[in-house]
């Protein structure tokens, strides 16, 4: 019965949630060595994994294994090796940020409904 | 309220397991009440022990995430509402068969 | 530990390397013209030492994103003097003139401190950012239970 409360969309979204809360620890780390000498900047598969997130809930499986973390190389290094561009992590952590935050409202909002169906009007 | 034990655990189902109740619903047609409440209930079991486990690697400290662990809150909970939901109608099916036999 | 909790550890090992890092450019330009300290000799710019911080124990879950041990955060790992050799300048009425009139200042360069000071504040600002952001995320995913 709550396979059917829960819909595979809904899997796929908290799927997607996980890929993007990973993502933002690898995007926080980054931030968090700006200054430090020879660091590389990296970032997640997630736009795959995000991807994969959704199909395999769709199909009914189980879900996919953990993204790779990769560096990440648009950014030459600097004099001291770093790679980390503040602007361009932080861009990309806000937008992380937000696609979590969206995802996370979805999800209530027909946790909502689904709630609302169970219990119908009074 | 225990702030852990948000969903209560499913209890309130002593009236229906009079011999017979599930039985009579039966004979209208359709699954056994009985069995779609016995299903039900294995559902909102298992769920609830996935929430108190989600609720209790999160309080300490294990590897989960916040949304995991809120999603399975809310599966538990909507089962267990569900679950009420289908128990009244059973409920409310049986005393109207019971006020027909008066 | 949650995902999103260990990031705001992430970051607070960031804000804690940065702000050592503040403070040690405030003692550079506190001590920019102190041409005798209690070791003797002028005193010594210091600089930290920054390096990523290698996943301890606790953070294995994150793990699971690489095969490799990743970093998990900043550490200062030193604090080391900068081995640039004083600024001599020429003042035999000094008291701590060296016999050949020369007056041995710190090798601290006001505008390098600045430069530096500049970095370390918008490296902090940015940590403060990213909690901002993971706080922002947490309060979304309690959201999900109405």
């Amino acid at each position: 019965m709550p396979s059917t409360l829960i819909d595979p969309t809904l899997e796929g979204v908290a799927r997607a949630l996980t890929v993007h809360a990973r993502r933002h620890g690898v995007l926080a780390e980054n931030v968090a060595n700006l200054e430090t000498p020879g660091f590389h900047a990296r970032d997640t598969d997630f736009r795959r994994a995000l991807e994969a997130a959704f199909s395999t809930a769709r199909a009914g499986e189980a879900a996919p294994h953990v993204e790779t973390v990769r560096e990440d190389t648009s950014v030459p290094p600097r004099a001291d090796g770093n790679t980390v561009d503040l602007d361009l992590q932080m861009a990309q952590l806000s937008d992380n940020a937000s696609r979590y935050g969206t995802l996370s409202r979805i999800l209530a909002k027909r946790l909502a409904l689904i709630r609302h169906g169970i219990e119908g009007a009074r | 309220m225990d702030p852990i034990r948000i969903v209560p655990g499913p209890q309130p189902l002593g009236g229906l397991e009079q011999p017979g109740g599930g039985a009579k619903a039966a004979s209208a047609g359709g699954p056994a009440f009985g069995e779609v409440l016995a299903d039900s209930l294995a559902q909102v079991n298992q769920l609830q022990t996935e929430a108190d486990k989600a609720i209790t690697e999160l309080a300490t400290g294990g590897p989960t995430t916040l949304h995991d662990t809120m999603l399975a809150l809310e599966k538990a909970d909507l089962s267990f509402r569900l679950m009420m939901q289908v128990r009244n109608k059973i409920v409310e099916a049986y005393q109207e068969v019971v006020r027909m036999q008066v | 530990m949650d995902l999103l909790s260990s990031t705001f550890a992430i970051s607070a090992s960031a804000l804690r390397a940065e702000r050592i890092r503040i403070d040690t450019v405030a003692t550079n330009l506190a001590n920019a013209h102190t041409t005798q300290t209690v070791e003797g000799g002028p005193y010594r710019r210091k600089t930290v030492l920054f390096a990523a911080r290698a996943l301890d124990e606790f953070g294995q879950m994150l793990d699971d994103l690489g095969r490799s041990a990743r970093p998990a955060g900043v550490d200062v790992t030193d604090v080391v003097e900068d081995a640039t050799p004083p600024r001599m300048v020429f003042d035999p009425g000094h008291p701590d003139a060296n016999p050949e009139g020369y007056v041995a200042h710190p090798n601290v360069d006001p505008i390098v401190e600045m430069v530096d000071l500049q970095a370390a504040t918008r490296a902090y600002e940015a940590n403060v950012q990213v909690v901002n952001a993971t706080r922002r995320m947490s309060d979304a995913a309690l959201s999900i239970i109405g």
